[in-house]
């Protein structure tokens, strides 16, 4: 069993691993990963960019609860568990951008089986979305919109406000990434959880649907506020823009 | 790439990915225009969201009806059973015995 913090090498990347009780958290420093696209939205896999103590990291969250430490050889058939050997070489693969030719979306009936059809609406108040599953050619991934058609022209301090809350989601929801998107009908919110090339566990996709579900649920209605102009925020407006005011002041005397 | 829901819909989506209806409450005290909602959210799940925006009791469970009077299956997608631009009444559900 793994217990506190260790450090690997992975090719010339030294990479942490961070055991808590729920978790394990796979982290990089972001400085140094050459593949920095492996964390955007729509990336394969899980990794994602954290603020960790000031420092910009890369993270990839495993929930503990679905690893199953035996070998492979123990439970040859089981698909509901996963192994952390497996897990760890889907990671790897993703922070360096390659792709297992032999992976392939997991079938309908499958996916069904393991995310039954309610785990999709997430329902907070008078706000009610729907989690699709992008499930294409080489491609499985549960995505959400938080908040949708942003208008572009919102004041600085909400579109600061909400990119800080995309950010500081990513840090407190395990494997949930998330982002702002361009779309035809306007820019978009967006919690993700990308499975592709992940290994076919129940139990991994069926967190992985949790964890959107769980995010974007607490999410809903401060991003729904924020990216609402017609609600009068002014006093936060006014707090943002004196905080701006004191940190430029603070930059001049520096 | 494609997307597919998880319930695979078999018929070419002719509507827009958010749908707009009008949404009344069976008093006629609210009437509320919705244009947000995915058009592959379950029926029942919007009663309950039009409930809490009409901020009508969501202890109690809610069902839609359209113009016709029929009501709209929870369980489907809101999707497949109306038209854009539909007008819906809130109805709650009682039931007698």
């Amino acid at each position: 069993m793994l217990t506190g913090n260790c450090e690997l090498k992975a090719g010339s990347y030294p990479w942490r691993i961070a055991v808590r009780p729920n978790w394990i958290h796979l982290l990089f420093d972001y400085d140094r990963v050459h593949n920095k696209a492996c964390a955007v939205l729509g990336a394969p896999g899980l990794w994602k960019k954290i603020c960790s103590n000031g420092m910009a990291m890369l993270a990839w969250d495993v929930p503990r609860w679905i690893l199953d430490y035996g070998t492979q050889a123990d439970d040859p058939d089981g698909s509901d568990s996963c192994h952390l050997e497996d897990m760890l070489l889907w990671a790897e693969r993703c922070l360096v951008g390659e792709s297992d030719s032999a992976w392939a979306p997991p079938a309908d009936a499958w996916v069904k089986e393991a995310i039954p059809a309610a785990c999709l609406t997430v329902r907070m108040g008078g706000l009610l979305r729907r989690i699709a599953v992008i499930c294409s050619e080489g491609r499985f991934a549960l995505r959400c919109v938080v908040a949708h058609n942003i208008d572009p022209g919102l004041e600085r301090w909400r579109m600061d406000a909400l990119e800080l809350l995309a950010m500081d989601a990513s840090m407190l929801w395990g494997m949930a990434r998330f982002g702002l998107e361009e779309s035809p009908t306007g820019l978009s919110l967006i919690c993700e959880v990308d499975l592709t090339g992940a290994p076919q566990s129940k139990a991994l996709f069926r967190t992985g649907a949790d964890a959107v579900a769980m995010a974007v649920g607490v999410l809903l209605e401060t991003a729904d506020v924020l990216s609402n102009p017609r609600i009068d925020l002014q006093s936060i407006g006014d707090c943002w823009l004196q905080a701006q005011s004191k940190l430029k002041k603070k930059g001049e005397t520096e | 790439m494609s997307v597919m829901m998880h319930d695979p819909v078999t018929v070419q989506r002719t509507w827009p990915s958010r749908l707009r209806f009008r949404a009344t409450d069976i008093t006629e005290s609210n009437d509320i225009e919705v244009e947000d909602l995915e058009w592959d959210v379950p029926a029942g799940d919007v009663a309950q969201t039009l409930a809490a925006r009409m901020e009508l009791p969501t202890n109690v469970p809610w069902a839609l009806r359209n113009d016709q009077g029929m009501f709209l299956d929870d369980t489907q997608e809101i999707g497949a059973q109306i038209e854009q631009d539909a007008r819906l009444t809130l109805t709650p559900k009682a039931h007698l015995g």
